[in-house]
């Protein structure tokens, strides 16, 4: 489903990774691992189309990243080390924003569904006043309600507590099993039972 | 797309409903410095009237394009930049949106300034009226300007006053003509020419604007 | 063919070949400069006849005119380096508008300089807001928001991007100004019916005058040809280090 070949990414003149290639199907999880400053995020945003490679070829579904960019933005979620979301305003409004900016219309009895599942239901007030934790568990609650089949997260589980793991875990465990793909780049071990995983080890060139 | 359209304006809305007193900052930017200016050249009355339309002129561009800047300084660091870029939705859109809420929240209320400016700075004979309808046109104009230098230096340390001199060249066509204008209307001519000429410059950067403006952007998250 | 030919291009454009090219150039281009400034320099300032209206005042042009014709070359050569840097992303392009924004910088200055002590004692000012001064003036403006952007960006490849774009709009901008300040000077014609108009001219004269813009603009390629080794070594150590 989403192939790579010959990747490499070179930023002021240092080779961040090279010749990177591998194809993964549906269902699979993918681990980036590496220590700091290795290039998880830069490899993770190259892979969101954030950042355009120095060379190699990105393949959706088949079809080079370049001409199939559309789909691929509807059918892929990033979320990354600043988690996007709008201090001033509150969950429900951020969430209600950016899945319309994603192409996803939902209601607003759904999204307080998905926050109630995180244990964010009665946050009323702007996001500046939550917790780094709650804020990302904000970030997260947008990944369910929108139906993309990537999911490509950096760190999504460093500030959540142990019943947010535990959620969150569940729910990547049905997205894998409902044939999605998932990219993370994480530093904490926990096991997500999934039918195929595999890791990609930066920092050693 | 259209939803997405309306999305974004309600949440800059929103942002700006939310941060009213963040507004009032170009408000009384603007009059503080029609003040100085009306204090110092008090007693010179001819002198003030001649050089008020440039002065409000220049006081409104500032207004404007350092709030903006501070807006999308704001939607860089939150890491939102990055969600409209990777938006299935056109990003020269979701940029005009952005836009068209500022208009509304922060040129608007300057729009109507304008006319107590005008009065601090001794401008008679139809000669607000005149200044009203250029900026009218002027503001989004300046807004778009703005937003293009504030998406090529966004994040950068020196903020502010690079923006201020890389927006400054760009800005000098319209002020001229603005300035113009209301000189044309003051001495009995007729004003249509420069007006017209306006309104073709911001036909223009509707049209082109955004899309400079998202490349900028892209080039500036994308790195 | 055609492939052939864009192939070469890029091998033109590649950092060794064009290392190379430049090397091997510089001291040819460097000693054409130097021939013709030295024939503009003795040529204008004494062979060229005494002018009839301004007398040896006159002279200045051989400064001023070259100084002023280049800031705008200058500026196109950055205009086009940003567009081919843009769509085809050679960095060869990039190298060229950076190493040129700082000659062009200075010979705007020169310009202004030159043209504001030779406007003293010929027309009585040192200055005028008509529509070329003013274009000139902007254009310096134009050269040192390039260059304040191009510093104050850390990252190479936004650097170079964000700088292309500004040297477009900018370049987009120069006519513009042009045309608004002269419609705008109109309104005030009584003031300035003194114009800085570039007098017609002898052949004694031409000729120097138009050996000191070859000089000039053979003085800017030396340059170029000397930053951009500068820059490409820079670049191969930081590489290998």
């Amino acid at each position: 489903m989403f192939k790579v070949s010959a990747l490499s990414l070179e930023r002021n003149d240092q080779k961040i990774f090279s010749n990177l290639t591998f194809n993964v199907e549906a269902g699979t999880l993918v681990r980036v691992l590496g220590p700091n400053g290795s290039g998880k995020s830069s490899l993770l945003k190259v892979l969101a189309g954030l950042w355009t490679p120095s060379s190699g070829t990105l393949y959706w579904r088949g079809e080079p990243l370049a001409a199939n960019a559309p789909l691929f933005a509807l059918e892929r979620c990033y979320l990354g080390h600043q988690l996007g979301l709008q201090p001033a305003l509150s969950p429900l409004q951020n969430l209600t924003l950016w899945l319309q900016v994603s192409g996803v219309s939902v209601t607003p009895a759904k999204i307080r569904e998905a926050l109630e599942l995180l244990g964010l239901a009665d946050l009323e007030g702007p996001c500046e006043n939550l917790s780094r934790g709650e804020c990302q568990r904000v970030a997260l609650a947008m990944l369910w309600l929108n139906p993309p089949v990537c999911w490509i997260l950096d760190e999504p589980l460093t500030a959540l507590d142990r019943m947010g793991i535990e959620v969150v875990c569940e729910q990547f465990e049905m997205h894998l099993k409902k044939g999605g793909l998932i990219f993370m780049a994480t530093h904490q071990v926990f096991e997500i039972p999934s039918p195929q995983a595999f890791e990609i080890q930066l920092g050693e060139l | 797309m259209r939803h997405a359209f309306w999305a974004v304006m309600r949440g800059d809305i929103t942002r700006y409903i939310q941060r009213l007193s963040d507004c009032l900052i170009p408000f009384l930017f603007c009059l503080m410095v029609v003040s100085v200016f009306a204090i110092s050249l008090g007693q010179n009355t001819a002198l003030l009237a001649k050089v008020g339309p440039a002065i409000i002129w220049i006081a409104i561009l500032l207004a404007l394009v350092w709030s903006l800047e501070g807006i999308l300084r704001m939607d860089y660091e939150t890491g939102s930049l990055e969600k409209l870029v990777l938006s299935p939705h056109p990003l020269p859109l979701l940029l005009l949106a952005k836009l068209v809420a500022h208009w509304l929240m922060i040129g608007v209320p300057l729009l109507l300034l304008s006319p107590l400016l005008a009065f601090m700075l001794g401008l008679t004979n139809g000669e607000p009226w005149i200044l009203g309808i250029t900026l009218l046109l002027g503001i989004p104009l300046f807004s778009m300007i703005g937003a293009l230098g504030a998406a090529l230096s966004i994040g950068l340390p020196q903020g502010g006053v690079l923006l201020a001199i890389l927006v400054l060249p760009w800005m000098l066509p319209v002020v001229l003509l603005g300035t113009r204008c209301v000189a044309a209307m003051s001495a009995g001519l007729s004003f249509k020419p420069e007006l017209l000429l306006l309104l073709a410059m911001f036909v223009f950067l509707l049209a082109l604007g955004p899309v400079a403006i998202s490349v900028a952007l892209k080039t500036s998250v994308s790195c | 063919m055609l492939k052939y030919k864009t192939s070469y291009f890029y091998r033109l454009a590649s950092p060794k070949v064009s290392y190379v090219l430049a090397d091997r150039l510089l001291p040819w281009i460097a000693s054409v400069a130097g021939i013709l400034l030295l024939y503009g320099v003795i040529a204008g300032l004494f062979f060229a006849p005494v002018d009839y209206q301004q007398g040896d005042g006159f002279r200045m042009i051989y400064i001023h005119v070259p100084a002023a014709f280049l800031s705008l070359a200058i500026y196109s050569v950055i205009f086009i380096s940003s567009v081919i840097y843009l769509i085809w992303h050679i960095k060869l392009a990039d190298f060229c508008a950076k190493s040129s924004a700082g000659i062009g910088a200075t010979y705007t200055l020169i310009a202004l300089i030159s043209g504001a002590l030779w406007g003293k004692p010929m027309w009585g000012t040192w200055w005028i807001w008509d529509a070329r001064l003013t274009s000139e003036l902007i254009l310096l403006f134009l050269y040192c928001g390039y260059l304040g952007l191009r510093s104050a960006i850390r990252d190479r490849e936004r650097s170079a991007k964000a700088a292309a774009i500004l040297a477009i709009a900018g370049m987009i901008d120069v006519p513009i100004v042009h045309f608004s300040v002269e419609w705008w000077a109109t309104l005030h014609q009584g003031a300035t019916l003194a114009k800085w108009a570039r007098p017609s001219i002898d052949n004694d004269m031409l000729y120097p005058l138009l050996g000191m813009i070859a000089g000039f603009g053979f003085f800017y390629l030396t340059i170029l040809c000397v930053r951009l080794r500068s820059d490409l070594l820079k670049r191969e150590w930081q590489l290998k280090s």
